[in-house]
């Protein structure tokens, strides 16, 4: 056995954090397993029992953050102090999109009644079988980006096909035009990336509602066969304001593709890593994608964590949490929890029905899940069928400081055929 | 014509308890203790809601079967 890295395991800052979420947060899940963070004065919890419970508990674990209406300044990870005026100044309603007020994407971060009204708003376009008309336009997208590729032996993953398909595929379903897709996508990137600083961010968050507005507005009067339709009726209905009409579309906008993107990148690095279930996934892929894409799932969540505020006292694993206390569930450690699933830190695709939470659960289970299971999917098969073997070019970094955008995503993933 | 009776069931292994389900059909789909659902037979709701309630599920725990013939129906 090898010797355990040293590491803080209260440095939520830690490169073994970024580059390794399962061994820091697993030394967390069993050594305490309910931890008070001091730095960012949180609990986290790390066993896949506790971590489903909370997921499940809704009235006893509110997903109204408490962050997005502290000044700015109070903020933890801190903002640049320049930006402090900026980030005050901007509506608490868009405030999760600056990868500071993480959680307050609009509907993730709304409890019910009003959670029930907005998912219903939008819960029946994403229903699995209203998405199935989708999936033929999503593998021609993926044979297209394998077309465009295949001669070269090699190429950039993330980017030139991942991040392409995954935002093509939110982009026609919100109903914006191709023309506008490498606007959409410059702004989108500006506002992610935390390398742009706050004040950056700002701007282009102000850009997306802008441009969201226009297009939810011509949608009021003449509505169309696409999701901004159903946010617009959303409004019109009394369910979202003006400016949650806007942050929901910008919700739907990155919420669609940076996390496919993540899924499907980090999936594809598994299967690299591990060429045996590559060989095992080739052998059928018609059978095995889809519990395959399961597997990718539950060994590389895309989100690291959620966060929770205690709505009352409550008892979780032998630990009293207070009312008020902010609380995040690991979903890095819950998927890699020995008491839940055999060998975890395998990958392994003839897993059957593992109950992983890399979409969350409970009533804010994704609302997108079904499209990235389609997405993942048409990838993975048509991959499956026309690669042999993939190989690493260089090593893989990942985005920084995962309490600002809770992604374990890499940079970018280099591969060869 | 009398509707044919249907029977519900709720795959465990796959329920996430997104309560989607309850919301379309209150009396036939209920938490259990642990925060998932189970279907409740025969439903006491409308065969049109125990329809909306098994599309409504986004992970397809939800079938539903003709009591008689035990065929999965679809609607």
């Amino acid at each position: 056995m090898n010797q355990p890295i040293p590491f803080d395991i209260d440095d939520l800052r830690s490169p073994v954090l970024v580059a390794d979420p399962y061994t820091f947060f697993g030394r967390i899940r069993e050594t305490d397993p309910v931890r008070w963070n001091p730095h960012k004065k949180a609990w986290l919890v790390t066993r896949h029992e506790d971590v489903g419970f909370i997921t499940r508990n809704s009235e006893i674990f509110s997903s109204a953050p408490k962050q997005p209406f502290l000044k700015a300044k109070e903020y933890w990870p801190p903002i640049a102090e320049e930006a402090w005026d900026l980030v005050d100044a901007v509506d608490p309603e868009y405030r999760g999109h600056l990868g500071i007020g993480l959680g307050n994407f609009l509907i993730v971060s709304v409890d019910r009644p009003a959670h029930l009204q907005m998912r219903q708003a939008l819960h029946e376009w994403f229903m699995p079988r209203n998405l199935e008309r989708w999936r033929g336009l999503i593998a021609k997208t993926v044979n297209d980006l394998i077309e465009a590729h295949y001669d070269a032996h090699r190429m950039e993953f993330k980017n030139s096909f991942a991040t392409k398909l995954s935002f093509t595929a939110i982009r026609i379903m919100l109903g914006l035009p191709e023309a506008d897709g490498v606007l959409l996508r410059e702004i989108s990137e500006r506002l992610t990336n935390p390398n742009d600083g706050t004040v950056g961010a700002v701007a282009a968050l102000k850009e997306l509602a802008q441009y969201m507005r226009v297009r939810i507005d011509a949608r009021m009067t003449a509505p169309g066969d696409d999701i901004l339709s159903m946010v617009a009726a959303g409004e019109k209905g009394g369910v979202f304001t003006r400016s949650q009409a806007e942050s929901v579309a910008i919700t739907l906008l990155l919420a669609g593709h940076e996390t496919t993107l993540s899924l499907m990148t980090n999936g594809l690095h598994a299967f690299i890593c591990n060429p045996d279930q590559w060989d095992l996934l080739r052998s059928d892929p018609d059978k095995l994608t889809q519990q395959a894409v399961e597997e990718c799932l539950r060994y590389h969540p895309t989100l690291t964590v959620f966060n929770r505020v205690a709505v009352r006292d409550v008892e979780i694993g032998g630990k009293v949490i207070r009312a008020r206390d902010d609380v995040y569930g690991v979903i890095s450690s819950a998927n890699r929890d020995p008491r839940a699933f055999k060998d975890p830190d395998k990958f392994d695709i003839t897993r059957m029905q593992s109950k992983h939470l890399a979409f969350s659960g409970g009533i804010h289970h994704c609302l997108g899940a079904p499209l990235a299971r389609i997405e993942a999917s048409e990838t993975f098969k048509a991959l499956a069928k026309r690669f042999e073997r993939f190989e690493l070019e260089g090593e893989i970094e990942y985005l920084p400081d995962v309490f600002v955008h809770h992604m374990h995503q890499p940079v970018e993933m280099n591969i060869r055929w | 014509m009398s509707a044919r009776t249907l029977v519900v069931s709720v795959n465990l292994n796959l329920c996430i308890g997104n309560a989607m389900c309850r919301e379309a059909a209150r009396s036939t789909f209920v938490a259990d203790e642990s925060g998932l659902s189970v279907g409740v037979n025969p439903p006491p709701d409308t065969r049109e809601d125990v329809f909306a309630a098994a599309r409504a599920c986004p992970v397809c725990a939800i079938l539903v079967r003709d009591a008689e013939s035990g065929e999965e129906i679809y609607e």
